[in-house]
């Protein structure tokens, strides 16, 4: 009985009638590089862009196709659904295409309940690089299940999260993740816990020249961390993350912003060296990363876009040699509506022990082209963060 | 017939018919029946002028029961007030812009001097956000006329910027020939509220970019999208500037097809009656301030076109439809010669709609005052078999009601009277 009730064949029973068209979004964009790496030093991990040495390839990883669907609900909540794919790195163990967003949401005005796989919570700021995992060792908490081979393991997760939204910009939320487990693949009991407080200016009161634009706070945990150390003890492992972003010229021509987060990891005591990627994430590391853009735009437009980034990381309880740093810098060229040109330069150098794992130094520089689309069909409320519901009452 | 099946009859009976509130002849109805007709501003007597105080802010508006929308409203109605003038009156409008848009007034029939036309960067430039204007203006020519913004006039209008501007003729030869006391203003207008939200949305966004850079100096001609002449907009354009268009801003598709249909801003069964007594005449002044046409049809009658544009026809004729296309006025007079409840609505019914559903959108009623209370009682006079037959019903097998003293008209019909609200979908 209770299958019968709880089936879709049940649900669909009960409602003959015509089915509402909801909202349509669809969103891709199509990034392609040509890279030239120069690498010094042999690492033992195996990440294709450690180890390939110099070469020049084409790189269209990252690039994604989206589609969601969203409509209202009763008693003045929405329901949204996404489906998503994107192309990982070549080697990086996933396929050819990973599903980085196959979820359900449900929100009204304060609340929003997330639900599936999606974008995790182990980043609180989206950096101005190519990729979003272009200095993934230095903006993103770790996954330390992860066998460090791809950066979706940090980046996405199996979620279920609350957000209550307060005063339009306060952002508070507790999430519960499954993230991918390396060693155990079929493990999907929550292996992640936390929680976030985010002060955020919407997008579309950014000319009412706020300096700051966000300031966030965030704990993630990751509960029953096995330890090699421990012969199958598990524990707790903490990562702190603050984050600021402010509009230093937040001029409609000219505008100028610096965004910087910094994710403590607190580690695990007995892990007091870094021989593997294990080890590595799970450690206790400080990570600083910051990033200065400069966009110009013409004519309400974007034109080009000129960002610097640098990133260091330190690792305490391995020694004050070990450290590793980053530059990072690139050029977004627009020459047509969506369309860009891309010219990034990054060099990333390791010290200490980290050497043998992640190798001496890299060189990465990228030219190519990206063009992302996105557009709602069947258009029927607005945004939550719109003016018109931000500023002259919000309509459910 | 099994209870589906009756189910079925049941939502058969109301489908494609429509019903209005069977309290139209209460008092209440009459009392609140002038909220639903704009309402006419006061005015101050300054010297020879005749002064009025027009302010425009974003508001949330209600066109029907459980939808609601934002709305660029004068003095916070949809339509703006009434303005009622005597033909030759001096008349001053001080417009203040509470919004974050610009904004003009367009004083559509009027006979203005041209800088007052309210037609941006022709007779006046744009009344920029939190300004005001002044507009002056001697009342000609006499009739009903109306008024409108003239900036982005495509969005602003179907947002709600529109109101009935009437000159008044103190030898009016219509009121001369058909001697009514009671008249009635009926705005139409149409709007697809996604269009709005959608643009109105983007205009905020511009100006809120648009007025940092006035502020500062900043601002150019290229920015603004305004050109002194051909040669400055030519000499841009080989430097590189490209008109908006050519950026694909909007494919056509975009541009607004209407969802929703007002009658003073408002839809079914939000719309307004028009009361009328057995041998009275009324007139009814029709102002089209939408986007589309409306083939207006009144049920049980044939009125008189008495003015078209405000001008009064010289030789009156009668019909029963006529076609209000956009920017068009027409006065008639209707005879309270057949007493009843009549429809009077769109006879294009894809505008008796809301967002699609019928009934809906411009579909309202002229109620006869003296109609006796007992002629509504269904039971009575409306000779519905269906209704005298319903008690029958409860008695057959399959109906699956035990109680066979169930009320079945009650369950099926509410009160023994007509008319009703219906919302059949």
């Amino acid at each position: 009985m209770v299958v019968l009730l709880t089936s879709p064949f049940a649900a669909r029973a009960q409602s003959e009638g015509e089915e509402v068209l909801p909202q349509i979004e669809i969103g891709f964009k199509t990034i392609t590089t040509g890279n030239y790496y120069s690498n010094k030093g042999r690492a033992s991990l195996d990440i294709p862009v450690l180890n390939e040495g110099d070469q020049v390839l084409t790189d269209f990883s990252d690039s994604y196709l989206m589609l969601g669907v969203s409509q209202k609900l009763y008693h003045g909540w929405r329901g949204q659904m996404v489906l998503g794919f994107t192309f990982p790195d070549v080697n990086s163990g996933l396929g050819q295409v990973f599903y980085n967003q196959i979820m359900l949401q449900v929100d009204n005005q304060k609340n929003m309940i997330k639900l599936g796989r999606s974008t995790s919570q182990t980043t609180l700021t989206e950096f101005s690089t190519f990729r979003d995992d272009d200095a993934v060792l230095y903006n993103y908490v770790l996954n330390p299940f992860s066998g460090g081979i791809n950066s979706q393991d940090n980046q996405y997760a199996n979620v279920l999260e609350y957000t209550r939204i307060l005063g339009q910009r306060f952002y508070l939320t507790f999430h519960g993740e499954n993230y991918m487990d390396f060693q155990n693949p079929n493990q999907l009991d929550i292996n992640g816990l936390g929680g976030s407080v985010v002060y955020r200016v919407p997008g579309s009161q950014v000319w009412n020249r706020n300096v700051l634009q966000q300031v966030g706070f965030s704990v993630n945990n990751f509960i029953d961390t096995p330890t090699d150390q421990d012969n199958g003890n598990k524990k707790t492992l903490t990562n702190l993350i603050g984050t600021a972003t402010f509009n230093l010229l937040p001029d409609p021509i000219n505008f100028i912003d610096f965004k910087t987060q910094i994710i403590n990891n607190i580690g695990l005591n007995e892990v007091k060296d870094i021989t593997d990627y294990t080890s590595y994430s799970r450690t206790k590391s400080t990570a600083v990363f910051g990033m200065l853009r400069y966009l110009n735009r013409k004519l309400e437009r974007p034109r080009y876009q000129l960002s610097a980034g640098f990133g260091y990381k330190t690792f305490s309880d391995v020694g004050k040699d070990t450290k590793q740093w980053m530059l990072i810098s690139n050029l977004f060229y627009r020459v047509g509506n969506n369309f860009d040109l891309l010219f990034q330069y990054k060099y990333n150098q390791n010290e200490g022990a980290l050497r043998p794992l992640l190798g001496n130094n890299q060189q990465r520089f990228q030219m190519g082209i990206a063009y992302t689309f996105s557009k709602i069909f069947n258009n029927q409320f607005d945004d939550r963060n719109s003016i018109l519901n931000l500023e002259h009452g919000y309509i459910r | 017939m099994d209870r589906r099946d009756f189910l079925a009859t049941g939502a058969m009976s109301t489908a494609g018919v429509v019903f209005f509130p069977g309290d139209l002849l209460a008092k209440e109805a009459r009392i609140n029946a002038p909220s639903k007709f704009p309402n006419p501003i006061p005015f101050k007597k300054v010297g020879e002028w005749k002064e009025f105080d027009l302010y425009l802010d974003i508001k949330v508006h209600e066109p029907a029961p459980g939808f609601q929308y934002h709305t660029l409203a004068f003095n916070d109605m949809i339509p703006g007030p009434e303005i009622r003038v005597q033909y030759g009156d001096k008349v001053r409008v001080k417009f203040n812009n509470k919004t974050g848009l610009n904004h003009t007034i367009h004083w559509h029939g009027l006979h203005v001097p041209w800088r007052m036309d309210g037609v941006p960067f022709v007779t006046q430039l744009p009344v920029m956000p939190q300004t005001e204007f002044v507009y002056e203006f001697e009342a000609k020519p006499v009739g009903t006329h109306f008024y409108h913004c003239h900036w982005g006039t495509l969005m602003h209008m179907q947002a709600g910027m529109y109101g009935s501007i009437i000159i008044e003729d103190p030898s009016d030869p219509i009121k001369k020939q058909f001697n009514y006391e009671r008249e009635y203003t009926l705005v139409y207008s149409s709007h697809d509220v996604n269009f709005i939200r959608t643009e109105m949305n983007r205009m905020l966004n511009r100006m809120k970019e648009r007025s940092y850079l006035m502020k500062e100096g900043r601002f150019d001609h290229e920015r603004w999208a305004v050109f002194d002449n051909r040669k400055q907009l030519e000499e841009s354009m080989k430097n590189g500037y490209k008109p908006p268009y050519t950026l694909s801003r909007r494919a056509p598709a975009d541009l607004p097809e209407s969802n929703w249909f007002t009658v003073n801003g408002k839809s079914y069964p939000d719309t307004p009656y028009l009361f009328i007594k057995s041998g009275e005449k009324i007139r009814v002044r029709l102002i089209n301030a939408g986007a589309v046409d409306h083939h207006l049809h009144l049920h049980g009658h044939d009125f008189w076109m008495v003015a078209d544009d405000g001008i009064p026809l010289p030789q009156p004729w009668q019909r029963n439809t006529v076609a209000l296309t956009p920017g068009k006025t027409y006065d008639i007079i209707i005879e309270g010669n057949n007493r009843g409840i009549w429809t009077f609505h769109d006879h294009d019914t894809r505008k008796v709609t809301n967002n699609g559903l019928y009934p809906g959108g411009n579909l309202l009623a002229l109620v006869y005052e003296d109609l006796p209370a007992e002629e509504l009682i269904i039971s009575t006079y409306s000779g519905n078999e269906m209704f005298k037959g319903v008690n029958n019903m409860a008695g057959h097998e399959g109906m699956g009601i035990e109680n066979k003293d169930m009320d079945m008209k009650k369950m099926m019909f509410g009160e023994d009277k007509l008319p009703k609200i219906a919302l059949d979908q």
